[in-house]
């Protein structure tokens, strides 16, 4: 007995229960399928759709070129009879050329695709939803830092949800948030370009029905984050969107599969089905969506105000760039003006008359 | 409705029949077999007349009857590991009515083997096959996992029997889904057998006398599934004195007491378990690590034995779960049943069944989030009554007839605020309401010595009921909601659509001699209920939903040959079965569907067809110092989406592997018995992967690689393997000690193989990296301690 429980002991330091291990499974190779991805909004742009093909991709920014469609003639047109012709712009993208082409509410719009081999895909036509306003929107100080990132600032949308339809959202989310190396060194105690604002966005998918809460406010909806590489003034920018119920289900789908943990609750691997068909073959689906996004922006200034300076220096020195360099050419997707670059960088342009929000840190 | 009422007064006419055929005057010896020991009936019992070579086996109870031609006879009567029992029967005089109390064999105190304990030799002399028995109380002697004996995984080490991994709820039997299983506790059907989203079976063991799987070719007095029966039995209490024990595990605290509260007439059974797993659950990595989890299960039986020959039971129970996932949501999940068994041997020959249940399972989704706080519930109630008779004629034939009835209630989901600040809407999906009607006959005739046959025949129908509203689609084009055309809102218990048909069961069994036979059987089993769920193994998130006019009855048919042969006086018991079964209507989801709280539930399911086939080996060593089995199968379970839309075909249209289908699956199970109460216990489990679905290309969509899955379960997980040891003490040294320990030290998984659960696809740095999940990735260690006083 002795010995078992002496045995039972010693075992007891090697218990581990669950483990999760990176491993290489051997993958089958499928013919390419196309991959549609476009939209048309409420905002008075020019619109991108892009077109490539599944295959062996191992990084995002790196598709090999024979998974791009560059001779595909593309078009969108809306159910009152206008349309517009893309051009081919390059790394896949077609745009429109027309800047009056913009999308209205109440109005259905629909891609057309037709490939060099003659084969055409045409959306399912979707409507341009009503758009909702953004009541208000909260930040608040998040203390929490590690290895991978300081501490942040997370942004919360509050909204009332109209009670007369059905309401689809989703939110994207984009800051500048100040950054800085050790600067260009300028003759003496001189050094210029040591600060800089870089664009943040972490692509956080955040989607919500009313179907729950049809008429009531939708409070606190956290929609992203925006970290304090160093102390400084940082610009949000909130959006709305806008979708129809069918994108909701798609992106609820896309949500799913791609945030897969593998456990017990894990929905089952599935396509993820768009509403982009081939007109002569209607189970010949393309992978992707062309979808319809009413818009609403906002535009915000963050200003800390009383964040512990010492959680700050924790935080944030070991993401301060130790070279002598300028901080718009060290970090990409930074902010430069004029030649030489202005420095301070002034506000990102659109942000001259955002209003200003003081976020306070309290323990 | 006709149909039904004509079909049960034809089989009350054929056992007035039956009945009018017998008139012999003869004597009639009734009793009943317990164990010395643990004062628990014997079932399979088998008890015989030596001099005319007749018998009988005894029933769950422990209750036998056998007819005896001469005044003068001897009876006899056998069950393995226990000493031989005979008396000299002298009718004119005798009582006819006999207690007995079999002692176990010296060497075999507590030992029996933990599964097929088949007392008689009814494996190889039965016209039944397709089983597998369970004796609980020798599980606890068995590897464990984290020191709770559980009834579910020793199932899974059988032949034909598998789950969908480490943890997961609900068990495939002969590669059917776990929906497909009826699970009875005393009459009474379970719908959730998992605790702690599926490491424990919802039943403490310490609880049940004994349990046994139908893997097919279940009796006729039995429907509503269609791929196998497990039946569990409360323990009974009747005995001289109240007996009480429990245990403890690095999980759960148990407690139990059973015995007499009035002398033979009145006595009860009751227990309850409690756990708090967090310990062991925090020591999880990946999403499991920050839950916090909570269940316990009660049991209590009253029982009331009118005479010898008449009996009536209540059987109460509840188990309830608490599963908090993560900061936002928490689950819950609660079973109450009760149900109500009444026999009465009416005449010689004529016995009577009832039984009355009712139950109810409840799951619930609850948000916790600020302002959101909700609840989202979902349940399942069932209410039956079933009436059967059983009448013997002659020495080996008996006929049962009966009739069941069952309403269905089923709320697939409610959601509402739990908070005055939350922001959630009440919102409800229509509740359904159903009802199956069933009758049966069955019989189990000798025709030659050699040859028997067990047929039976079931007609069940059943009515999806209103109030409902039922929506309309245009024809010709998939379901959705775009395709509503109109709807019809149907009253209350109005009939929105019925399904029937009959079900044959036959078994025949061709003898060789004693101890060699060969054996073949068909059914057909009918479902009426699905349990919606878009996950491999059973989950909270899961509903149930009741065939409707789009979601089609199940209909499964199952052929089956056996050989049966026993070596060296049983010592050795072998059993090779073969099996060919195919389903129709099968559940299948569409990818993407939406399934909770929707209300065209519908636009969501497929219809799908599915067959399988395989062969079971299994060699069992019985008695001796070392015991043990082993258990070989080689299966394949397919599957087919029955479509005439092409954007809804999957995989082309072709037959692919459903998530129960492991082709290969092993199992070595042994025991040796050290003597001095230490036995020493080894399980090797070796099983295929089941099958996954793995991404066959990405592609580039919002600003992310993403993974395309474009052919369901063509790829398979790694092999499953893993061995168990344990070490088993028990300190009873004499076979009417009272009070005695029994400790079990167990290693599972001792080599620490890293068993997939799942593979699944992240993206980290841009590029999309493949992870493994295990939910056991090391040895477990577990000490539990059962004490009985």
């Amino acid at each position: 007995m002795k010995f078992l429980i002496i045995l039972f002991l010693a075992s007891s330091t090697f218990i581990y229960t669950s483990c999760i291990k990176e491993i290489n499974p051997r993958l089958r190779n499928a013919l390419p399928e196309l991959v549609v991805e476009g939209s048309i909004s409420t905002d008075s742009t020019l619109y991108n759709i892009r077109i490539t093909y599944s295959g062996q991709i191992e990084l995002i920014n790196q598709i090999p070129d024979e998974l791009l469609e560059k001779n595909a003639s593309v078009s969108i047109h809306c159910s009152n009879g206008d349309s517009t012709l893309l051009r081919y712009i390059g790394n896949g993208y077609y745009e429109t050329t027309d800047s009056l082409f913009i999308g209205l509410v109440g109005l259905s719009y629909w891609a057309e695709i037709i490939l060099a081999n003659g084969k055409k895909y045409v959306s399912v036509p979707e409507k341009m939803n009503e758009i909702v306003p953004v009541d208000s929107i909260n930040v608040s100080f998040i203390p929490d830092f590690n290895l991978e990132h300081p501490a942040y600032f997370r942004a919360f949308v509050n909204t009332s949800d109209p009670v007369n339809q059905e309401n689809y959202y989703k939110w994207e989310f984009y800051s500048y948030t100040r950054r800085q190396t050790y600067g260009v060194l300028c003759g003496g105690q001189c050094v210029k370009w040591e600060f800089c604002l870089q664009k943040i966005s972490e692509n956080e998918l955040n989607l919500f029905s009313d179907a729950s809460v049809n008429g009531n406010s939708i409070l606190g909806q956290g929609i992203g984050n925006s970290y304090i590489y160093t102390y400084g003034v940082q610009y949000f920018n909130v959006t709305q969107v806008s979708i129809t119920r069918n994108a909701f289900q798609f992106w609820n789908s896309y949500k799913e599969q791609t945030t897969r943990t593998g456990d017990l609750l894990d929905p089952l691997p599935a396509a993820i089905r768009g509403n982009i068909v081939n007109s002569d073959d209607p189970a010949d689906y393309a992978l992707g969506y062309f979808s319809t996004r009413a818009l609403y922006n906002k535009k915000l200034v963050i200003n800390p105000f009383h964040i512990t300076e010492y959680l700050l220096i924790i935080s944030a020195n070991s993401f301060i760039h130790p070279e002598y360099v300028a901080c718009f050419e060290h970090f990409p997707n930074s902010l430069s003006y004029g030649s030489p670059p202005a420095d301070p960088v002034p506000p990102p342009p659109g942000w001259e008359n955002a209003d200003t929000l003081k976020v306070v840190f309290t323990l | 409705m006709r149909l039904p009422a004509k079909l049960l007064f034809l089989l009350i006419l054929s056992l007035s029949i039956c009945s009018s055929l017998s008139s012999q005057v003869h004597y009639v010896v009734k009793g009943r077999v317990i164990d010395f020991d643990t004062r628990q009936p014997l079932a399979s019992a088998s008890v015989t007349i030596r001099e005319s070579q007749s018998g009988t086996v005894t029933d769950d109870s422990g209750f036998f009857s056998i007819n005896v031609y001469m005044e003068e006879a001897t009876l006899q009567i056998n069950s393995i590991g226990f000493t031989f029992y005979t008396k000299s029967l002298h009718l004119k005089d005798d009582n006819r009515f006999l207690n007995v109390s079999l002692k176990r064999k010296a060497n075999e105190k507590l030992d029996e083997i933990v599964i097929n304990a088949f007392r008689d030799n009814a494996k190889v002399r039965g016209t039944e096959m397709n089983i597998v028995r369970l004796n609980p109380e020798s599980i606890k002697r068995a590897p464990l996992l984290f020191g709770e004996a559980d009834l579910i995984r020793a199932l899974i080490t059988q032949p034909g029997v598998t789950n969908a991994g480490e943890a997961a709820g609900g068990f495939n039997v002969r590669g059917g889904n776990a929906d497909q299983n009826l699970v009875l506790l005393d009459g009474a059907p379970l719908f959730n057998t998992s605790h702690l989203l599926g490491f424990y079976t919802a039943i403490s063991p310490d609880m049940i006398q004994d349990a046994t799987l139908h893997k097919g070719g279940m009796p006729a007095e039995y429907g509503g599934r269609i791929s196998s029966l497990l039946t569990m039995r409360v323990k009974n209490g009747f005995s001289d004195k109240m007996n009480y024990s429990g245990g403890i595990s690095p999980v759960s605290v148990r407690f139990n007491a059973s015995g007499p509260i009035i002398k033979d007439k009145l006595a009860i059974t009751g227990g309850v378990r409690a756990a708090f797993p967090n310990l062991i659950l925090n020591q999880f990595k990946g999403s499991y690590g920050d839950s916090k989890a909570f269940f316990y299960d009660a049991l209590l039986k009253p029982e009331f034995q009118f005479n010898n020959t008449t009996r009536l039971s209540l059987t109460g129970y509840r188990s309830y779960d608490k599963f908090r996932f993560d900061q936002e949501t928490e689950y819950e999940w609660q079973t109450d049943l009760l149900s109500l068994n009444f026999t009465s041997e009416l005449s010689k020959k004529l016995s009577l069944k009832i039984n009355a249940n009712t139950g109810k399972y409840e799951s619930s989704i609850n948000g916790i989030r600020k302002d959101y706080e909700s609840s989202l519930k979902s349940s399942i109630s069932h209410s039956q009554g079933k009436v059967q008779m059983e009448y013997k004629m002659g020495e080996h034939n008996k006929i049962e007839v009966g009739g069941d009835y069952i309403l269905y209630g089923i709320s697939p989901g409610t959601q509402q605020p739990t908070s005055s600040s939350s922001n959630i809407n009440f919102r409800s999906i229509e509740k359904e309401q159903g009802t199956e009607m069933a009758a049966f006959i069955s019989t189990e005739i000798d025709i030659t010595s050699k040859i028997s046959i067990q047929g039976g025949l079931r007609y069940a129908a059943y009515q999806y009921r209103g109030p409902k509203k039922v929506y309309q689609y245009e024809e010709g084009v998939p379901l959705t909601k775009e395709a509503i055309t109109d709807s019809i809102q149907y009253g209350k218990n109005d009939n929105i659509q019925g399904y029937a048909g009959l079900e044959p069961r036959i078994a025949l069994k061709l003898g060789v001699n004693d101890d060699f036979s060969f054996k073949v059987s068909y059914n057909r089993g009918q479902q009426f209920l699905h349990l919606i769920s878009n996950t491999t193994a059973i989950s909270p998130v899961d509903f149930w939903k009741l065939s409707d006019n789009y979601i089609r009855r199940q209909i499964g048919d199952q052929f089956a040959v056996g050989v049966f042969k026993n070596f060296k006086d049983r010592m050795y018991e072998l059993a090779i079965e073969a099996y060919y079964k195919v389903a129709r209507n099968v559940v299948q989801y569409k990818d993407g569907a939406t399934l909770l709280l929707n209300p065209l539930i519908e636009t969501g399911l497929l219809n799908a067809r599915s067959k399988a086939y395989g062969i079971e080996f299994s060699l069992s060593k019985t008695t001796g110092i070392f015991t043990g089995q082993f258990n070989y199968t080689y299966s394949k379970t397919q599957v087919q989406v029955q479509t005439p839309f092409l954007t809804e075909v999957v995989n082309n249209g072709e037959y692919y592997p459903s998530d129960a289908d492991r082709p290969h699956n092993l199992a070595v199970l042994t025991k040796f018995n050290l003597g001095r109460g230490w036995s020493f216990n080894a399980n090797f489990i070796f099983t295929s992967g089941r099958p996954a679905t793995y991404p066959d290309g990405f592609y580039a969509f919002n600003s992310s690689l993403v993974t395309n899955y474009s052919q369901r379960n063509r790829d398979r997980l790694p092999a499953y393997h893993r061995l168990d040891i344990g070490f088993s003490y028990i300190t009873k040294r004499a076979a009417d000690q009272k009070r005695y320990s029994v400790w079990n030290i167990s290693f599972y998984n001792v080599y620490m193989r890293d068993n997939a659960y799942s593979i699944y696809f992240n993206k980290v740095n841009n590029r999309l990296k493949a992870y493994q999940l295990s939910v056991i990735g090391g040895i477990i260690p577990s000490l539990t301690w059962n004490f009985y006083f």
